[in-house]
C-alpha cells in the first residue's frame, strides 16, 4: 500500500532491487503508452508489441534513468522511439494505414482535445489528425490527448523548449489544411 | 486487452534483470573520457595553428608546391579537416551530453558554429593574407622588433649569403654574420631559398651568431626593405665570427 503512494522517480529507482515497484509503474502507464502508440503507429495489435518493447526497455535500462528527471517522460521517450522505428520499419514507402478507432480513450472519456473543438467535427478533426506526418502527429498527440507541458514534450521529442510552440502552432496549420480539404 | 497487456509485459518482465548500474556509470564515463580527450586534442590542435600563425608567424607549413592553393597556409588540408572534425565532435557531445542540443534554440547552435568557423578560420589565415599585414607600416615595425622569444629562441633578419643543403650563411640587417643550420624539421617558406635571398630564420641559438633553423621564410625582393630598411653597408660587420 506505501509502495503505491510513492512517486514514479522513486518506484523507477527502487525497481533495481524489486519488480514490483516497477509493476507498479507497468500499472500506471500500460494505457497511456498503450494509447500514445496507438495513435503514433495507427495500429492496435503493433501497439501492444511497442508497449511491451518500451516496458522492457526500461527495466532492463532502468539503471540508467536519472531519478532527477521525470520518470514520464524518459518512458515516453522510449515508446516514442519505438514508435519512430517501428513507423520506420514498416512504413517505410507507404502511408501509414491509419485505424481511427485508436484515436478514441479506451474509457471514451474527453481528451483535451476533444474539449478543444465542436463535437461535430470531432470525427474529422481525429480523420485529419491520422493524416498527418507522425511527427507533428506526436507534438499534437502529446500537446492535446497526453496534456504534456511543453518542458516535457521538449524532452521526449528532444526538440528546444522554445520551439515547442511554433511546432504546435504548424502542425494545427497543417491539420486546419487537411481539415480544409477533406470538407 | 489492458489486462491482458499488463500481464504480458509483467510476464516478460519477469523473464529478464535489470542490467547492472556500473554498466552505465561507465558507458558515461567513458563517453565523457573519449569527450575530453577529443576536446583536448581539437583544442592543441587549434592552439597550435593559432600559436603557429602568430608567432611563428609566416613560413610554418611545409612546403607546398610552387602554385598549389595550400603553399603558404597555416595548416595542411588533412589538419584542417581534422582539427575541424575533432571541434565539431567535441561540441555535439558536449550538447548532446548535456541536454543543450535540443533544449537550446537553433539560432544560438548557429550562432556556435559560426563562431567556430571564423575561430578556425582566423587559425588556419594563409600566408597570402598575412602579406598583407607584413606590407603595411605598422607591420613591418611590428617585423622589426619581434616579440621577445625569450630562451634561447632566436629571431635573424637578414640576407643569405652561400646557401649549402645542411647550412647557409646570413648577414643581418645589423651586419653581423650568421651561420644557420638546417636540419630534416626545418621548415622554408616564401620561395627558393638563393644567394642573397632576404630571409628571416627563427630558430635556436646553438652558439654565438649560430643558429639552429626551425623555419625559414623567404622574401621577395619588393617587401626587403620594409622589413630590412636601407641595404646594410659592405663589410661593416660587427663581429669576427668568422667560421664560414
Amino acid at each position: 500500500m506505501e509502495q503505491t503512494n510513492q512517486s514514479d522517480e522513486k518506484l523507477a529507482t527502487a525497481s533495481l532491487k524489486d519488480k514490483r515497484s516497477f509493476d507498479i509503474l507497468v500499472e500506471r502507464y500500460t494505457d497511456r503508452i498503450w494509447r500514445y502508440t496507438s495513435r503514433l503507429t495507427g495500429n492496435h495489435r503493433e501497439a501492444e508489441d511497442i508497449t511491451q518493447e518500451t516496458f522492457l526497455k526500461a527495466f532492463v535500462n532502468i539503471a540508467g534513468f536519472n531519478p532527477k528527471l521525470k520518470f514520464s517522460s524518459w518512458l515516453y521517450r522510449i515508446a516514442h522511439n519505438e514508435s519512430v522505428n517501428f513507423i520506420k520499419k514498416h512504413y517505410r514507402h507507404r502511408k501509414v494505414a491509419f485505424d481511427e478507432t485508436v484515436l478514441y480513450t479506451s474509457s471514451g472519456e474527453k481528451t483535451m482535445f476533444d474539449k478543444l473543438i465542436v463535437q461535430d467535427d470531432i470525427r474529422l478533426a481525429r480523420h485529419a489528425l491520422a493524416h498527418l506526418a507522425s511527427r507533428d502527429r506526436a507534438i499534437l498527440e502529446l500537446a492535446f490527448f497526453e496534456d504534456k507541458s511543453y518542458l516535457e514534450i521538449a524532452d521526449i521529442l528532444k526538440i528546444a523548449v522554445n520551439s515547442v510552440g511554433p511546432s504546435i502552432h504548424r502542425a494545427k496549420g497543417k491539420m486546419k489544411k487537411i481539415c480544409e480539404e477533406i470538407k | 486487452v489492458k489486462e491482458e497487456l499488463k500481464k504480458r509485459i509483467q510476464d516478460s518482465i519477469a523473464r529478464h534483470q535489470p542490467r547492472p548500474k556500473w554498466q552505465f556509470i561507465g558507458l558515461v564515463t567513458g563517453r565523457n573520457i573519449l569527450l575530453a580527450a577529443l576536446l583536448t586534442l581539437a583544442v592543441v590542435a587549434l592552439g597550435l595553428g593559432i600559436y603557429e600563425t602568430v608567432d611563428l608567424r609566416l613560413w610554418v607549413a611545409p612546403p607546398a608546391p610552387p602554385g598549389s592553393p595550400w603553399r603558404g597556409m597555416a595548416f595542411l588540408p588533412w589538419e584542417i579537416i581534422l582539427a575541424l572534425g575533432l571541434m565539431a565532435t567535441g561540441i555535439y557531445l558536449i550538447l548532446r551530453h548535456t541536454g543543450t542540443l535540443y533544449r537550446w534554440p537553433k539560432w544560438v547552435l548557429a550562432l556556435m558554429v559560426v563562431a567556430l568557423l571564423i575561430v578556425a578560420g582566423l587559425a588556419m589565415m594563409p600566408w597570402k593574407t598575412y602579406r598583407h599585414f607584413v606590407r603595411a607600416p605598422a607591420a613591418c615595425q611590428v617585423l622589426r622588433h619581434p616579440v621577445p622569444r625569450g630562451g634561447l629562441g632566436q629571431q635573424v633578419w637578414g640576407r643569405a649569403l652561400e646557401v649549402e643543403e645542411t647550412r647557409m650563411s646570413l648577414r643581418d640587417d645589423r651586419g653581423g654574420l650568421w651561420d644557420v643550420l638546417f636540419n630534416e624539421k626545418t621548415k622554408y617558406h616564401g620561395g627558393h631559398l638563393v644567394p642573397s635571398a632576404p630571409v628571416m630564420v627563427d630558430g635556436i641559438s646553438v652558439a654565438p651568431f649560430r643558429l639552429q633553423a626551425f623555419g625559414v621564410r623567404v622574401f621577395a625582393e619588393d617587401e626587403m626593405d620594409c622589413v630590412f630598411g636601407p641595404p646594410p653597408i659592405p663589410n661593416s660587420s660587427t663581429n669576427n665570427h668568422s667560421g664560414l
